[in-house]
């Protein structure tokens, strides 16, 4: 089994959304009898995906689910399709047989989620395996322990970071994934980047209930209720508070690992909102929870929702991103901080967080023959798509976690950070501002007395 | 709506107590090496699927003469090392039994103490011979002892048997699946012995997705064995 370099695990696809089954012909078997495939194998001759086949053929509805999910990235913003042709294996064809649709194309997950894992007994290692949140979701004694690299917290924040921003990209477009397990999501373990695996299964706006070892949803126990958004709300806070904290357990006790100045901060209580509510719907959104998560971590965003001036400005690939290269500091006035909705949030980059058609929205992703789902207008046949006014999708960096964790130098400003809002620091204009008009005041006060004195005589 | 746990309400992580037993007498001495090793890739598997050993937590026991408790239920971090069996001596089923219900009482408050929502436990059994317990029916007290209905932690049976087995006993212990090997050759007894212990790791492996005792389909090499009275 080899491993992967990177490809756009969506648009990357260029052979139709139906694929008959002899056009996928079987490479390397990856897993046979699993879950409710029948086999995963590599498609002999394209190298980076996959093939799954069903243990049954498709019903018709479920057929049209599928269908539904290939086409939705075609209606998102560019920034959106971005983040899915990183992070996740978006399903991007049917496999038909026969009439019916018998399995599904998605990308493998690229070579940085792969990891070698020291075997203790037999001192062997295995070969290089997808690295599972399992193995991010444990004590670092214990990680390291399997000769893998202890996550930092910027490992962990950027983990954590991503988790809410796929799980907000879902929310945004109705996606109910429902399965958010250990095991659905790799990272690497270099970076701490998230990449989310079965997404064929996904449901629009609800799917049916399904077990969720070791992420049940106190809420959704009932087994014959259809799990909905609320329920990914839930699911995705508590693995994101799991991948924080390396703690598996007890929900509670996972929030009660993290920093105080998290805990205490907007997204601790929003998080402990989640956590807590007693009703689905008082759970907040996770663009709200992605919302705050970035106030909290990020320095900048943390004084642009405090009413502060930024502190400077860095180019981010040619386009203009706040960040002054510091790591997070504590923050200590959380509580009294107004976050934004979670569909008014401006992420600048890497997750779009407004929802498709809103005002922002101004790229488009190539169509490439897929049914474009959305009411925005489409650019024409064959022309570029056009470049996004907003900021654009980029390769993406965690939120920087809290310096006193692990003393460092100030590091050179990223060139990556976090999406935050763009705003022109305050002091210097107002500074500038002043100049401009004192200079003809003066001036003009010089020639008014040089007129009173010489010419009236009056002083 | 259901209630939500409040914070402080203890979280109680759902447990899977499984043994291993394996019949380790004189006639299994060809496949000692490979027992020992198939043993060393199951403890593997488990150390590199936290999601597999937070829910199953394996014991292994050996039985010929008499049993041998070889692994005890311990947290796999905490295992420094696994040791080796060796096969000599009878086939007697009925200390194994006993050793087993005494194993399960124990393991269980252990589990508890430790504030696991315990499920009922699962034995895996493996053996290539008939029981040589004296007299020859003394073993069935002591197995519907540990199967006793009163005794709530009574365990699941899953057998394999290959070699010289018999499909009768094998029918009499199981609960939940049986499986006799299709050829009794010494050849085909190690593939036997390596298809038991893989069906058995699958069947923990997805039992641990699940969260409940999944029981292997099929297993490559044996016919499955039709249980009258199945109990789950």
């Amino acid at each position: 089994m080899t491993t992967q370099s990177a490809v756009n695990t969506w648009t990357g696809w260029t052979s139709g959304t139906v694929v008959r089954l002899p056009e996928v012909p079987e490479g390397a078997t990856l897993a046979e009898a699993k879950g409710e495939s029948r086999k995963v194998y590599e498609i002999d001759g394209r190298p980076g995906w996959l093939a799954k086949l069903y243990r049954q053929p498709l019903t018709a509805p479920e057929e049209d689910r599928l269908e539904a999910l290939i086409a939705l990235p075609s209606g998102m913003p560019e920034t959106d399709v971005a983040l899915l042709d990183r992070q996740t294996a978006w399903p991007v064809a049917r496999i038909v047989d026969a009439g019916r649709t018998v399995g599904v194309v998605m990308a493998r997950a690229p070579g940085k989620f792969f990891a070698t894992i020291r075997k203790r007994f037999s001192g062997d290692s295995s070969g290089p395996e997808p690295l599972p949140l399992d193995w991010l979701i444990a004590t670092n004694e214990s990680i390291a322990k399997r000769g893998l690299r202890a996550p930092d917290a910027a490992t962990r924040t950027r983990a954590g970071w991503e988790l809410l921003r796929i799980g907000a990209l879902f929310e945004r477009h109705h996606v109910v994934y429902a399965d958010w397990s250990y095991s659905n999501a790799f990272w690497d373990q270099d970076t701490g980047e998230v990449f989310v695996i079965d997404m064929d299964t996904c449901g629009i706006h609800r799917r049916e209930w399904i077990e969720s070892p070791g992420g049940e949803d106190p809420l959704f126990q009932d087994n014959s209720r259809p799990l909905t958004a609320y329920s990914d709300r839930y699911k995705v806070a508590l693995l994101a508070v799991r991948c924080l904290t390396g703690h598996r357990d007890d929900p509670h006790a996972a929030y009660g690992r993290l920093d105080p100045s998290v805990r205490e901060s907007g997204f601790g209580t929003e998080l402990h909102r989640m956590l807590t509510a007693t009703d689905p719907t008082d759970r907040p959104g996770l663009g709200e929870l992605l919302t705050a998560f970035e106030v909290c971590h990020v320095p900048q965003r943390r004084r642009a929702a405090d009413g502060s001036n930024v502190t400077g400005e860095v180019r981010v690939r040619g386009r203009a991103s706040r960040g002054g290269g510091r790591v997070d500091e504590p923050r200590e006035d959380a509580p009294g901080v107004e976050e934004p909705r979670g569909g008014e949030r401006d992420d600048g980059g890497g997750a779009a967080s407004a929802p498709p058609g809103a005002a922002n929205v101004t790229g488009w992703v190539p169509l490439r023959g897929r049914a474009r789902r959305s009411s925005g207008t489409p650019p024409a046949a064959g022309a570029r798509p056009q470049e996004p006014i907003g900021d654009q999708p980029r390769e993406t960096a965690p939120p920087r976690p809290d310096p006193r964790a692990r003393p460092r130098p100030a590091p050179a400003p990223p060139p990556d950070w976090p999406p935050v809002s763009v705003t022109r620091p305050r002091a210097p204009a107002r500074r500038w501002r002043l100049r401009r008009v004192a200079a003809p005041v003066a001036a003009g006060l010089v020639a008014a007395y040089l007129i009173a004195h010489h010419l009236l005589g009056w002083v | 709506m259901t209630e939500n746990p409040s914070p402080g309400t203890a979280f109680k992580r759902k447990a899977l107590p499984a043994y291993l037993v394996l019949d380790t007498s004189g006639s299994m001495e060809p496949y000692e090496a490979l027992l020992n090793k198939t043993l060393l890739s199951i403890y593997d598997t488990l150390y590199v699927s936290p999601q597999v050993s937070e829910f199953v937590h394996l014991s292994v026991l050996s039985f010929s003469t008499m049993p041998h408790l070889v692994t005890p239920m311990t947290d796999i971090e905490d295992l420094e090392s696994l040791p080796s069996v060796s096969c000599s001596g009878l086939t007697n089923f009925g200390p194994m039994f006993d050793l087993l219900r005494e194993r399960i009482e124990s393991d269980l408050l252990m589990l508890r103490d430790a504030g696991a929502q315990v499920v009922r436990p699962v034995v895996f059994l493996l053996t290539d011979g008939i029981p040589t317990d004296e007299p020859d029916d003394a073993w069935l007290t002591d197995y519907q002892e540990l199967r006793d209905p009163s005794w709530k932690p009574r365990p699941q049976f899953i057998t394999y048997g290959f070699g010289q087995a018999s499909e009768a006993v094998l029918k009499r212990i199981s609960t939940a699946a049986a499986y006799l090997a299709e050829d009794a050759s010494e050849e085909a007894t190690a593939a036997a012995l390596t298809g038991a212990l893989t069906s058995m790791l699958n069947s923990l492996v997805a039992s641990a997705k699940s969260r409940r005792l999944e029981i292997p389909q099929a297993v490559k090499g044996y016919r499955s064995v039709p249980l009258d009275d199945v109990e789950f």
